[in-house]
């Protein structure tokens, strides 16, 4: 059977699902065990930290009972995993809220900044690599390839409040404030894609370099073709392939940026969320994001597993050597 | 402002630099970084000495107030919830506080208890029922009126919540003993305790912690889920909430037929302002920038070092000391090093509340004179006595003591050290310095103390066996949080053991800030009790006084800070811009 026909496709795709249902379940008990191993009382922290004294017995066993953290941990551990199963997480402790529509009220705002920040990095990142590769000039490649170490180091909080005060209160340009509109999405967008565009565009930088370097270069400026046109072409498509791994770092570093993204513009969303679960102890919210968080890495992972062939003949080609018995899978 | 925490991937080591290269690019990062810091230097600067739009001095009257407008205000936080019963948060108070009315108002500059839902009051001579003739005239804001049966509905739900609707029984651990709300009439009221409750009329005016608002039936029947929708949350308030986004805003809407304010206020009518904006900004530089850059009119959580800058700049400041508990560290007397008073009595000796004030505190915050700020009605001055600062008398206490230094300068005692540990506080910025202040003062004496200021993991249990210090604060403008907070058979934050001396003396002494009206007969208990906590049995080291203060343009006017140090917004207008 050859990769990319149908019957691979369905079996890659059900050992890659296999795979998730593992990780998920064993994120959703490590993150169980995590938060209940913790010294704090659930039920005390239904209680504002200063009264947590002078509530008494009887009402904490009544809150208790309500959130059934009277029944033994194992009891709770199997029921908040068959809930699991079936799409509940349980309720936040501080709002009452449902965890799953905690998360999917403030998702939309995240996704939006993080695939503007995305397409941003991605952009930011090509545009030095590719000027990089293009010049002759020594230190102006070097004064080029400066920068993404540059921006890796950057950190993303100096970044959104250098670009806050700037941009926002001294010109004026965009809105300090406010989630809404393509407009109000310009600075938290850039401030989350500075760091990000970083590692990309050092990964772009070397395999650059590398594809430069290669035979299959000499060959095709040897037929006469420019040094733009072999850039552009084949040198750009391969170069790009190692980034595309990196998909489920970067989808992690984004995640972690937004975190202070939002916090500085203000914006809420998953970020926020996870900043503030975490803070007020919110365990129902907090297992929630971890498996959510889970659930991104398992998806992107398996996307980037199905992609990879389709991107690069090579693999297709080893992986069917492979499946014949030709070489060591 | 959290810590940044990304787990930053270390790419760097993909890239196959070369060394010549690698030193050369060095510099450019270094000039590139030089640009950054200088930028940034540059925008510091000149955000912070722009001037405000400064029309006005702040606190000159600029005329007649005037209706209409939205208040665009500032905030760290946000409502969790905008249920007022269930809201614990600073931020969720403040916000309920402009929703619902109560029955009494604390005046804030007498701490006199006055009318509000309430006109009259009167109470049995054992203090244990309450009866309040209502308003006639109050409505909630669907049109419903507002009734006896609206109180016991209220009440009913506050202590015992509600299961099935998933409503935490909220009130509680405020309303202990609890018996029944009777309907006398439409609208008579009688409250049943099953013992003394003095401080209840004052209770009835809180509006911090779940705040006691009354809320229309309507409201009493959705659960808690659907309470998450404004047009589920009705009250009498003078605003309306139309809008909530949490994390980001809360839109509250003035109602036009309000009459209802508390009279001490001398505020008659409807709010000015037509409706509200509490916007979210986590992060302080941006709140104060989005102040400076007009984003907004007015803003609270205002950082200590920001008070000044405002001031000259020419934004108004309304500050007000948190009325209840001051800042203080409550002594473990359950620990062997800490059950000795004069261990207790040392530490006292050796805070330097007025030194905190000299160097760490803000402009707003206070030193400590006692463990109750000077709002309370019958706080007491113990700064020269008490409370007074001497190092060389807290080493002579400790040395009369037997608690000698040992080798490593630390004291000790039948082979038990003055190794303490202490918990802290996170959320006031002021904490922290004043604490490593007191830990270096100890230092000198011979008492080694920890302090831990992520307190978040701590359990009951913990702090009971292992913390020999601690942080304690609370916002209650009653002499009733002492009884709260420190009797051994309520809040017991200094751990008083069963076999602890004096238990029963210190029970009975605290119980009785229950067991009267009289003011003369009050105050003298206030004074009993906090002879008793500072100095008698030294059960606690008061630390400052905090604050909260609200910056706005000079165009806003009449931002009150009630007795809880909460927002009231009814009195609050806009100059009309020209």
């Amino acid at each position: 059977m050859t990769p990319g026909t149908p019957g691979a496709v369905a079996r890659q795709i059900a050992l890659g699902l296999g795979r998730a249902a593992v990780v998920l379940w064993l994120a959703f008990t490590a993150s169980f065990v995590l938060l209940y191993a913790l010294p704090a009382s659930p039920v005390e922290l239904l209680f504002p930290a200063d009264e947590r004294t002078t509530v008494d017995a009887e009402t904490y066993q009544r809150v208790a009972a309500q959130y059934g953290f009277d029944q033994p941990v194992v009891v709770q551990y199997l029921q908040r995993l068959v809930a699991a199963l079936q799409g509940d997480l349980g309720a936040s402790v501080q709002t009452g809220k449902p965890v799953v529509q905690a998360i999917a009220e403030v998702l939309p705002n995240t996704v939006v900044l993080a695939a503007a920040a995305l397409l941003l990095a991605v952009l930011l990142a090509f545009v030095v690599a590719v000027t990089a590769a293009w010049l002759r000039s020594d230190w102006l490649r070097d004064l080029i390839e400066s920068i993404p170490p540059l921006l890796v180091s950057l950190p993303n909080f100096l970044v959104g409040l250098l670009l806050i005060h700037l941009f926002a209160f001294q010109l004026g340009w965009f809105p300090s404030l406010g989630g809404q509109g393509l407009h109000a999405l310009v600075l938290p967008a850039l401030t989350l894609a500075i760091p990000i565009a970083g590692p990309i565009a050092q990964l772009l930088v070397s395999s650059f370099r590398r594809e430069l370097a290669s035979p299959y270069v000499e060959t095709s400026l040897g037929k006469g073709l420019t040094r733009v046109q072999v850039l552009l072409g084949d040198v750009f498509k391969n170069a790009s392939l190692p980034a595309v791994t990196q998909a489920g770092i970067i989808a992690g570093e984004i995640l972690a940026g937004a975190v202070l993204t939002e916090t500085i513009f203000s914006r809420g969303g998953l970020g926020r969320l996870t900043e503030e679960a975490i803070r007020d102890q919110d365990i129902p919210v907090v297992q929630g994001i971890v498996l959510f968080a889970a659930v991104v890495f398992v998806v992107v992972n398996l996307l980037v597993d199905l992609l990879y062939p389709l991107l690069d003949p090579r693999i297709r080609a080893s992986a069917g050597r492979a499946e014949r018995g030709l070489v060591p899978a | 402002m959290t810590e940044p925490t990304a787990p930053r991937k270390d790419l760097s080591q993909l890239n196959d630099a070369r060394p010549a290269a690698g030193r050369r690019r060095g510099l450019w990062i270094g000039l590139a970084a030089a640009a950054v810091v200088a930028a940034l230097a540059v925008t510091g600067i000149v955000v912070a000495t722009r001037p405000g739009d400064t029309a006005a001095e702040p606190g000159v009257t600029a005329g007649e107030p005037v209706s209409g407008g939205t208040l665009r205000f500032g905030w760290l936080g946000y409502p969790e919830s905008i249920d007022p019963h269930l809201n614990t948060s600073f931020a969720a108070t403040n916000y309920a506080n402009n929703i619902v009315d109560k029955l009494t108002f604390q005046d804030p500059d007498t701490g006199e208890i006055t009318p509000w839902l309430a006109t009259e009051w009167e109470t049995n001579d054992e203090l244990t029922e309450f009866t309040f003739t209502l308003r006639e005239d109050v409505t909630f804001s669907d049109g419903t009126p507002f009734t006896a049966e609206s109180v016991k509905h209220n009440f009913d739900q506050y202590v015992h919540g509600d299961e099935a609707l998933g409503i935490k029984p909220n009130g509680a651990t405020h309303l202990q003993g609890y018996v029944e709300t009777r309907v006398d009439d439409d609208h008579v009221v009688t409250i049943v305790f099953d013992r003394p409750y003095a401080s209840f009329l004052q209770f009835l005016s809180y509006s911090a912690n779940n705040q006691p608002g009354f809320l229309a039936d309507a409201t009493l029947e959705k659960s808690a889920e659907e309470r998450l929708q404004p047009e589920n949350i009705i009250a009498t308030g003078p605003f309306t909430v139309t809008d909530y986004v949490p994390q980001e805003s809360v839109r509250l809407e003035r109602r036009d037929d309000y009459d209802w304010g508390p009279e001490a206020l001398g505020h008659e009518g409807a709010a000015y302002l037509d409706a509200i904006e509490l916007i979210t900004i986590p992060e302080a530089s941006v709140r104060t920038g989005s102040l400076q850059a007009g984003d907004i009119d007015a803003s609270f959580d205002i950082q200590p070092t920001d008070e000044p800058v405002l001031a000259q700049a020419g934004y108004g400041l309304t500050s007000r000391v948190i009325g209840g508990l001051n800042v203080s560290l409550a002594f473990n007397a359950s620990l062997p090093q800490t059950s000795d008073i004069a261990v207790r009595q040392a530490i006292i000796r050796a805070t330097n509340r007025e030194g905190y004030k000299q160097t760490v505190l803000s402009e707003s915050e206070a030193q400590a004179k006692s463990i109750l700020s000077e709002t309370v009605p019958g706080y007491v001055d113990y700064s020269d006595t008490a409370l007074r600062f001497d190092l060389e008398e807290a080493a002579a206490i400790l040395d009369e003591a037997g608690w000698l230094p040992g080798e490593d300068g630390v004291r000790e005692k039948d082979g038990v050290e003055l190794r303490l540990k202490a918990t802290g506080i996170n959320l006031l910025v002021s904490a922290r310095p004043a604490y490593e202040s007191l830990q270096a003062d100890l230092a000198s004496i011979g008492i080694q103390v920890e302090f831990t200021f992520d307190t978040g993991n701590l359990s009951q249990d913990q702090l009971s066996q292992e913390y020999h210090l601690i942080n304690n604060n609370r916002t209650r403008n009653d002499i009733a949080i002492l009884n709260v907070n420190f009797n051994p058979t309520r809040g017991n934050v200094a751990r008083i053991p069963a076999d602890f001396e004096g238990y029963d003396d210190i029970v009975q002494r605290l119980e009785a800030v229950e067991s009267t009206l009289d003011t003369e007969e009050r105050a003298a208990i206030a004074e009993d009790v906090q002879d008793l906590l500072l100095d008698e049995y030294a059960l606690t080291d008061p630390i400052f006084v905090p604050s909260q203060i609200a910056a706005y343009d000079p165009s806003v006017h009449g931002i009150i800070l009630d007795s809880s140090t909460r927002l009231l917004f009814v009195d609050t207008w806009i100059e009309a811009s020209e």
